[in-house]
């Protein structure tokens, strides 16, 4: 027997009567959210996503189970103990990644189908599906390990020199409008010596006609793998990061080098491109005139101007992390920068307009129950007007923690 | 029935396979009836207190095994002394045993050692066909006969299911209707044969086991994210020998063992370009010594083992060691058995195991053991990187410690009961666990504590009436996450109700439930436990004829789940067809 078990006990009956009875007499009442500390709910099966919306007049975490191939609304409010108030479920081997939008017109890509899905969160409604069976050239031709039908014609090919769209990721949306990147991921990455294979980067804008969801325009981008989008009133920016696999000594990193790109909104010209070299930017986001990324594969933030041209443009802020580590989306607010570190649990913040050069482990904030194992901090969502600062989801353990300004460091 | 154990068993009258509960009361034993009129005859091992099933999918599916949250390389695991676990990850697939030719199957002390056994001292010819749901096909046939000093046995079997299912997704907003969809991609095709000999020429005894076994399949993957079209083949193949000369006071003996196995992916109906092979071999020589009360034997033995990835990496194992064990009879009816176990792992380094049991008594039994078992990291979690799940040559071995105590009572046919106490410690535990966003790969977490009760009641009032019932409850805490361990349900039962005599026609109701399991190493997705029921009918219709009817889940429970996640098929109905000779 361990000498953690027996505090180990004493917490499980303490929660075991916090469950039953409410808080103790020494803390308050739960009915704020910063009652009883950070909230943590929990989520369907392989969560990869979450934000906040509203259903009527209650705040939800908008969050889509991949494995589960549903999206669901989690209630907020503490008297409603993480009860789903919605949830749609996008069919057999769907796999919802991304969610753009609010609560009840919300748009989901369908990783695995190739589709992109507009429900509304909140009633259970799948509003409709947009299956975009374009077909773009790739070039130069991808040689695959095992053949597939990658355009579709009914046989399989190892040299693709056409390909349908597949595997949408990110999306952002805006009014009756969405964007999406499709990654288009042929096959995946097996060794050091077989990295993934990828058909270009494209991004198609969406709209709803009708009440269901149609194509506008769709581009190919002079880059590899896009992970994340961002808008602002006139670019969309799109982030590349090469593709991600292990090199010659397991170490994972982009075998290409990457891009920041932006387009214009309407008609997706290519309007400006910085080089990004190995950096794997993932998800981005807009301040003014700046744009902060976070890198897929180390625990490092770039800041850079919209009008950049390279990474050697960039002020990078380094992080606590392993060595392999991930900093998939951030969250600006303000000049207040917050980078999850997804190895670490923990939020790393730092003022836009003095970025330190190394941020130290102390000036984390841990987001859930902590330790080691990580429970996989990987994505954020902080908009403003809500009763809640923001939510941060741990994807391998399937929480979703509330954020309040209280806990801040 | 063809292979009565009602000479061994309380319980057990009659019974076609039983299942021997045995902790640190080695007699403590449940029955397990008529499990082999249903297409998965191994779903009977849930009788063993504290041992759960995990399903791939449909009956013929993969099927693994935990005991006391136990599994995989954590458990060894027998068939007439031939090593069934995979020398390459552990795992133990039960549905690939001929189970026409099982007897018993059982549990020893510290549950990390699962043995099951053919039985061949009755001569017979039996066979079975079974058909049902889902185009299922079960054929088993065995043939046993003892020889002039010994016996013989030999038995096939092979299945067939079409294997699709209906299964309930539960929508995780209250009230709301549960969403019905089909499993797909869950057909499988089995085959499997055994021969078993023990024989004695002179003052010499040989004994000798072959086991082949085929699976291939459909690989369905996750309830709601499947793999589509990805299929999954294995061969397996082992055999043993030992030869023992008795006329000596030492009687020394030899032994060897072969086994190799096949691994095969493919998708899309492509070439199999995952292939994996695994054999190992293994020699040992040794005395063994019986005088008065006193009962020891000691052996020297020598492995290997190799796994062969094409393209990567090419893993070796050599063990040497040796293995001592040894029984004596002390005054007042007390009885004292150990055994140590002493290797040296080329890849792991000097490893010691250890059981020591004392037990007392007769109608009512105590015992109480000690058990330490230290396994090596399997090659799989050492070296064989596929994909994004990588392995991680610095892993140091495992060490599980158990101490466990045991009260039975057997009054004749009619009662017997058994309670046991256990708790158990691990020490570097190896789990896997994310090293990134983007692989995962086995590590040391430290350490986890294991502790549970079990009850088992046998009731056998008239032989026409028989209640058997084990309940087993289990707490378990990761030191490294403060959380149970995963796919560890806190509370297990299984009743089984037979009316009408085991010989003629009667009818069995077996109640299977567990407990909420979690399916992550936080504690987190938790998946909802169930109860079950089966319905099992046998009728002789001539003195070598017999008509089975059973209904698997006959409450057509579509939302039930195994601990991993995986749905279980709701109402199943087959019928077989029994010819004993």
């Amino acid at each position: 027997m361990n000498t953690q078990t027996a505090p180990s006990l004493t917490a499980l009956a303490l929660a075991v009567a916090v469950g039953a009875l409410g808080c103790p007499a020494f803390m308050p009442p739960c009915d704020t959210p910063d009652a009883c500390g950070p909230r943590v709910l929990a989520t369907g099966t392989v969560p990869n996503d979450v934000q906040l919306g509203r259903c009527g007049d209650a705040e939800v975490a908008i969050v889509p189970a991949s494995f589960d191939a549903r999206v669901d609304a989690i209630a907020l409010e503490p008297s409603r103990g993480g009860e789903v108030l919605g949830s749609v479920f996008l069919g057999v081997g769907t796999n919802p990644w991304s969610v753009a939008g609010s609560a009840d017109r919300l748009w989901v890509t369908l990783w695995s189908t190739g589709e992109v899905a507009l429900i509304n969160t909140c009633t259970g409604e799948d509003a409709g599906r947009l299956d975009i069976s374009e077909v773009v050239e790739v070039s130069p031709p991808v040689t695959l390990r095992s053949p597939i039908d990658a355009d579709g014609d009914g046989a399989t090919e190892s040299e693709v020199t056409r390909m349908t769209l597949r595997s949408p990721q990110a999306v952002v949306a805006r009014g009756d409008e969405a964007w999406v990147g499709f990654t288009n991921l042929l096959e995946a990455s097996a060794s050091a010596s077989e990295p993934p294979r990828l058909g270009p980067g494209v991004v198609a804008r969406l709209a709803i006609e009708g009440g269901a969801p149609v194509l506008r325009e769709l581009v190919t981008v002079p880059c590899s793998n896009p992970q994340g989008l961002a808008l602002s009133d006139d670019a969309l920016w799109v982030s590349c990061s090469g593709p991600i696999g292990p090199d010659s000594a397991g170490r994972q990193g982009a075998h290409l080098d990457g891009a920041l790109i932006s387009l214009d909104p309407n008609t997706l010209e290519v309007q400006h491109h910085i080089d990004m070299a190995r950096f794997a930017p993932a998800t981005p986001a807009l301040a003014g005139d700046t744009i902060v990324v976070g890198s897929l594969v180390t625990s490092r933030v770039a800041l850079l101007s919209v009008t950049a041209s390279s990474l050697e443009d960039a002020h990078v802020v380094t992080l606590p992390g392993a060595e392999v580590d991930s900093v998939f989306e951030v969250a600006v607010r303000g000049t207040r920068v917050d980078a999850p570190v997804f190895s670490r649990d923990r939020l790393f913040s730092f003022d836009l307009d003095e970025p330190p050069a190394t941020v130290s482990e102390s000036n984390g904030r841990l987001i859930g129950a902590g330790g080691d194992p990580p429970r996989g901090l990987l994505a954020l969502d902080r908009p403003p007007g809500f009763s809640v600062s923001g939510l941060a989801l741990l994807t391998l353990s399937a929480e979703v923690v509330v954020l309040n300004e209280i806990d801040q460091p | 029935m063809a292979l009565s154990l009602a000479s061994l068993l309380a319980c057990a009258l009659a019974a076609q396979t039983t299942v021997s509960a045995r902790g640190a009361d080695d007699e403590a034993r449940t029955s397990l009836p008529d499990s082999a009129a249903l297409a998965d005859p191994s779903s009977g091992l849930a009788a063993l207190p504290g041992v759960t099933l995990l399903h791939d999918g449909a009956p013929l599916s993969p099927t693994r095994v935990t005991v006391r949250g136990a599994s995989g390389a954590r458990m060894s695991a027998s068939f007439a002394g031939l090593a069934l676990s995979d020398p390459l990850d552990g795992l133990l697939d039960v549905e690939a045993l001929p189970w026409t030719a099982v007897q018993l199957a059982a549990v020893d002390a510290g549950a990390r050692a699962l043995r099951f056994e053919p039985d061949a001292r009755t001569s017979v010819l039996h066979a079975r066909v079974l058909a049902g749901a889902l185009s299922t096909l079960r054929i088993g046939a065995l043939a046993a006969t003892p020889t002039a000093h010994g016996h013989a046995l030999v038995a096939a079997e092979a299945g067939t299911t079409r294997g699709d299912f209906l299964f309930a997704v539960p929508s995780p907003v209250a009230g709301e209707a549960p969403t019905l969809l089909v499993r797909e991609n869950d057909d499988h095709r089995r085959a499997s044969a055994t021969a078993v000999l023990r024989e004695a020429f002179g003052d010499v005894t040989v004994v000798a086991a072959a086991l082949a076994a085929h699976h291939a399949g459909g690989v369905p993957g996750f309830a709601t994210h499947p793999t589509d079209a990805l299929r999954r083949e294995d061969l397996t193949g082992m055999a043993r020998a030992h030869v023992a000369y008795t006329a000596a006071a030492l009687a020394p003996f030899v032994e060897g063992a072969l086994r190799g196995s096949q691994r095969a992916t493919s998708k899309d109906g492509a070439v199999a370009r995952d292939t994996v092979t695994a054999r190992s071999a293994r020699a040992a020589a040794g005395l063994s010594a019986s005088t008065g009360d006193l009962h020891v034997v000691l052996d020297a033995h020598a492995e290997s083992a190799r796994a062969q990835v094409p393209g990567r990496t090419t893993p070796e194992r050599r063990v040497v060691g040796g293995h001592t064990e040894g029984s004596l009879t002390l005054p007042f009816g007390l009885t004292v058995d150990a055994s140590t176990d002493a290797d040296v792992v080329s890849d792991a380094g000097p490893l010691f195991s250890g059981r020591l049991r004392l037990s007392a008594g007769d109608t009512v039994q105590g015992a109480i053991a000690f058990a330490r078992a230290a396994r090596p990291p399997t090659l799989d979690e050492l070296y064989a990187p596929r994909g994004f799940v990588l392995g991680n040559p610095a892993l140091e071995p495992e060490v599980l410690s158990d101490v466990e105590g045991t009260l039975s009572v057997r009054l004749g046919a009619v009662l017997r009961a058994r309670a046991a106490l256990w708790a158990g410690r691990i020490d570097e535990t190896i789990l896997y666990l994310n090293r990134n966003a983007f692989e995962i790969a086995p590590e040391n977490t430290g350490g986890a504590w294991r502790a549970g009760a079990e009850g088992a009641l046998c009731i056998s009032p008239a032989a026409a009436l028989t209640l058997d019932t084990t309940i087993a409850l289990l707490a378990s805490r990761l030191d490294a996450t403060d959380a149970a361990l995963p796919l560890t349900p806190a509370f297990t039962a299984f009743t089984s109700l037979r009316v009408g005599p085991q010989d003629g026609g009667h009818l069995v109701a077996r109640v299977t439930s567990r407990a909420a399991s979690s399916a992550t190493l936080f504690g987190t997705l938790v998946v909802p436990g169930y109860t079950l029921i089966d319905l099992i009918g046998l009728y002789p219709l001539s003195p070598h004829l017999a008509l089975g009817v059973s209904v698997r889940n006959a409450f057509d429970v579509l939302d039930a789940r195994d601990q991993n996640g995986l749905p279980l098929p709701g109402r199943l109905l087959f019928v077989s067809l029994e010819v004993t000779g």
